[in-house]
């Protein structure tokens, strides 16, 4: 594999790549937008790409592969080509898994070592080290998107237990409870428990929501314009009414708590625009105004676009 | 409250002192929130705006200098990337199709690319020329030379030199070979075969043959069948579900279902729909909400995902969802059916549903480079994506009427004519006040179309303007077509001719009927008899000829794509035209 002492030596000069004849890039007459390639890149690329011609899959062309990555690790068609490679040589799984952790260490939002991972995962049905590698990524980077999408991919995949994770993104919450993607993982996780398990079901059950409930506002109590503890507490509301007599009494005592809070207002405003009654109306267009003209000015379009909409209903009631 | 607000509050001059009387209440009222790797990031990001809001000012007077765009700058940043691009960026050898879009699409928006420029000879580049080959050296010729190269023999167009075919580079190549009006050098068919290869069970695309799938992969392939008029029931099948699939329960969209919601995925996820018809499907208020949410109060530029940091690029990605999801609402309304919120279309006044100024001032004060271009956050080095995306975002930011261009330029709906805007401006781009030279003056960006991100002009369904310079009034319309095919090489099957949203008919068949006999004959209008002569803004849409190519009799013409254009074509004469010895188009629409 990657040899830093053999890799200062050009392919040129090694007599194990004698026998090759290596193909210059052919980017036409005048193209637009030339790279100055490095000189010892573009040799690389030449080898490779008489590699290719020559359709060979040997361990010294892994190694090729491997010295382009490092240069340039999004060169997907490399990654393609080692992948072709491994199929038909016999290789050490974990070195590789080794040399991609590396990677992944070194470059860890880069599509093409995420999918390489994955690959190897899921050929060699393999997810020992998973869990504990995204784990570290996140450590780092809590909000790698990569890494999320890597570790749904590894608990849908091999089934892995949601109880555990369930723990793991508390963790991450406790960590920093504005990280959004932990939020979206504990989503996915309930979601997934109660949602993907029964078909039939069209929203969470309601101890469930009333349990979820708590923890976001666990969370507002300490951050009230944090708004990923909103979202999450809207979402649990997704397929059923926002209109339940407890979340109401605890949002308008939050509103007179967090003055200046949109994110308890905007919700309140969908609460009354559910019950669909002349003074719930009246009341969403009396925050929906404060929110337009004082609280969230930055948004000022949007609230007067939703308080346009908020008369013509009232209006339409009204003429009933 | 967070160290966050406490900043807000003291920074910023137009805050209402009743809100700020507000927070003070709520940092009585809650815990201290404690300090996080996401406060300290946006503590970090809040200081290195102030810094830059705080430098333009002018020096003498320390008044607040106007906002503006260097235009001249920003023109060569993009136009020196087209004749060098630095060794450092050895890491984008995978990434050439876009460093091209990047560059010609800048420079598109920017007004410089007009047809005379596009044409003209440019300067010498590092590379060298090939004996034998002649080359006029224009960017239309450099690009279309260099473009062709990337596309494959089994479809599709890879990334970079000898690399395989990928589906954001190949959106990527078609963009820019649209940019440079030179789509007739894209294999449609073998294109086909490529997106149906890169096609998933579940509904998604794939990069590449075996790599991810998302939904910005899907969005890549559906805007290249759309662009290039092949989009059919086999290849959209699935795709609208898996797209909404993607939608969270923030409102936005992640790249897979389930996902966390991310501009740039929302944005792929929701123009595709849009482009499928499928927007129904999706929770539209939801949407809306998260978007709108995208834009931070004391930044004013827009984040990607909640509580992360505003960058440049998002100004494209998030903001050209309102003219998308305005042009769907608008729909609504016009079929009758019931409409959101009760009133037409999401706007108020004309305006877009986010603080158009404030986005502007992010970009153009807090994110410029002063020798031209553009990065993502304060205090970082300009770069080629952020420098296009950028600009894409102020367009977006600048014409309220982008709305109208999304349901024009879409096969499966109302043929209409091209785009026009109503009112170009209606958000006033920023002026540099003391500044005589007109081409400095503006901070006007071109309008880009939201779904494809290309110049007006240069998009929708391979509709390609042109202007026959040298066809006779006397030609029928389906000479006219030959004289295309000719040129274009774009078979007279696959054509379809519009003038102002009417399809230009060639072959009328009259049927009259006596007591004894049915007698049928058939005529042939020219063009003067479509009252067309002169300049006329006539439009060539692209039909589907996948499956049934039509069989042709003039040996020099090929599929578009294959060959290079041939310049000796035969013209079948009108004699030969009128005594209907040459196949005539079958019009069945
Ligand atoms: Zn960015």
């Amino acid at each position: 594999m990657s040899d830093d002492e053999l890799d200062e030596v050009p392919f040129s000069k090694r007599p194990d790549w004698a026998d090759v004849v290596p193909i210059e890039q052919d980017d036409g007459p005048n193209p637009i937008c030339p790279i100055a390639y490095k000189d010892d890149f573009k040799e690389k690329l030449n080898y490779f790409r008489a590699i290719i011609k020559s359709n060979e899959k040997s361990s010294r062309a892994l190694e090729l592969t491997d010295s382009i990555i490092q240069d340039c690790p999004s060169n997907y068609t490399v990654w393609y080509y080692r992948r072709e490679i491994l199929k038909v040589i016999d290789f050490d799984l974990q070195e590789e898994f080794d040399y991609v952790g590396a990677m992944g260490e070194s470059d860890p939002k880069n599509y093409q070592i995420w999918n390489h991972r994955r690959w190897l995962v899921e050929t060699y049905n393999d997810n020992s080290r998973e869990l504990e590698f995204i784990a570290e990524r996140l450590q780092e980077d809590g909000k790698n998107y990569h890494a999320w999408g890597q570790r749904q991919w590894v608990l849908t995949h091999f089934k892995l237990s949601l109880t555990d994770e369930l723990a793991f993104v508390d963790k991450m919450l406790k960590t920093d409870h504005r990280n959004n993607s932990a939020w979206n993982q504990r989503y996915f996780v309930i979601a997934q428990q109660y949602l993907s398990s029964t078909p039939s079901a069209t929203s969470l059950p309601q101890d469930v929501i009333k349990k979820e409930v708590d923890y976001a506002v666990s969370f507002i109590k300490y951050s009230p314009n944090n708004e990923s503890p909103w979202s999450y507490l809207r979402g649990l509301y997704n397929g059923t009414s926002l209109n339940d007599e407890d979340l109401i009494k605890l949002l308008v005592e939050m509103k007179g708590k967090y003055i200046g809070c949109a994110h308890v207002l905007s919700l309140l405003i969908d609460i009354y625009v559910e019950q669909n009654k002349p003074e719930s109306l009246t009341e969403a267009v009396k925050i929906c105004t404060s929110l337009m003209n004082n609280i969230d000015q930055i948004h000022r379009n949007y609230w007067q676009y939703r308080l346009s909409s908020l008369e013509s209903k009232l209006n339409s009631l009204k003429q009933q | 409250m967070s160290r966050i607000q406490e900043i807000d509050i003291d920074t910023d001059e137009d805050y209402n002192s009743n809100i700020q009387q507000q927070q003070n209440n709520i940092n009585n009222v809650v815990q201290r929130e404690p300090i996080t790797p996401t406060v300290i990031a946006q503590n970090g990001m809040i200081a290195q705006i102030m810094e830059k809001r705080a430098d333009h000012k002018d020096d003498e007077t320390g008044e607040e200098l106007e906002p503006g765009l260097f235009k001249e700058q920003c023109v060569s940043f993009a136009t020196d990337a087209l004749g060098y691009i630095h060794g450092s960026h050895t890491s984008l050898e995978s990434s050439r199709a876009w460093i091209c879009f990047w560059n010609l699409h800048a420079l598109d928006l920017l007004g410089y690319l007009t047809p005379e420029r596009l044409h003209e000879p440019t300067k010498t580049t590092q590379s060298k020329v090939v004996e034998g080959e002649t080359c006029d050296g224009s960017i239309k010729s450099r690009s279309t030379g260099f473009l062709k190269r990337l596309q494959q023999p089994s479809g599709g167009f890879a990334g970079g030199m000898d690399q395989v075919s990928h589906m954001v580079s190949t959106f990527a190549a078609v963009s820019a070979l649209m940019v440079v009006e030179s789509y007739e050098v894209i294999n449609r068919r073998t294109m086909y075969q490529f997106l149906m290869r890169m096609k998933t069970a579940q509904g998604s695309f794939k990069t590449q043959e075996d790599g991810e799938d998302d939904s910005r992969s899907t969005y890549c392939a559906m805007v290249v069948a759309t662009l290039l008029n092949i989009v059919t029931p086999e290849l959209i099948q699935g795709v609208p579900e898996y797209l909404a699939r993607c939608q969270t329960y923030e409102g936005g969209f992640g790249g897979q279902p389930g996902v966390e919601a991310h501009g740039g995925y929302t944005f792929c996820s929701v123009a595709a729909l849009s482009l499928l018809n499928s927007l129904h499907l999706i929770n539209f208020n939801s949407l809306l909400r998260w978007l709108v949410n995208r834009q931070l109060d004391y930044d004013g530029g827009i984040q990607g995902r909640t509580n992360k940091l505003v960058d440049t690029c998002y100004s494209y990605w998030q903001c050209a969802l309102f003219p998308i999801l305005r042009a769907y609402d608008e729909s609504l309304a016009s079929q009758h059916h019931a409409m959101f919120y009760q009133n037409i279309g999401n706007s108020v006044d004309g305006k877009q549903l986010f603080n158009q100024q404030k986005l502007q001032e992010y970009c153009l004060v807090c994110c410029q480079n002063v020798r031209g271009g553009f990065s993502d956050h304060p205090q970082r080095g300009r770069d080629y994506y952020h420098t296009c995306y950028t600009l894409a975002g102020l367009s977006v930011s600048q014409h309220n009427d982008l709305y109208l261009s999304v349901n024009c330029i879409n096969g499966s709906r109302q043929e209409m004519p091209p785009v026009t805007l109503t009112s170009d401006v209606t958000a006033p781009p920023y002026t540099l006040s003391d500044c005589t030279d007109q081409e400095k003056l503006s901070n006007l960006i071109e309008p880009t179309h939201p779904i494809f991100n290309l110049c007006l002009p240069k998009c929708g369904n391979g509709q390609v303007p042109f202007i026959l310079e040298d066809v006779d009034s006397k030609y029928t319309i389906g000479r006219v077509k030959r004289t295309l095919c000719a040129r274009y090489n774009i078979p007279v099957k696959s054509q379809r001719l519009i003038l102002g949203g009417r399809q230009l008919k060639n072959r009328f068949v009259s049927i009259s009927l006596t007591p004894l006999s049915v007698s049928v004959s058939q005529t042939f209008k020219t063009l003067e008899e479509y009252k067309i002569d002169g300049e006329f803004p006539l439009h060539l849409v692209l039909r589907l000829s996948l499956f049934a190519v039509a069989p042709v009799s003039n040996p020099n013409v090929r599929v578009a794509g294959e060959q290079p254009p041939s310049t000796t074509a035969t013209l079948p004469t009108l004699e030969q035209e009128e005594a209907g010895i040459v196949e005539v188009d079958d019009e069945d629409d």
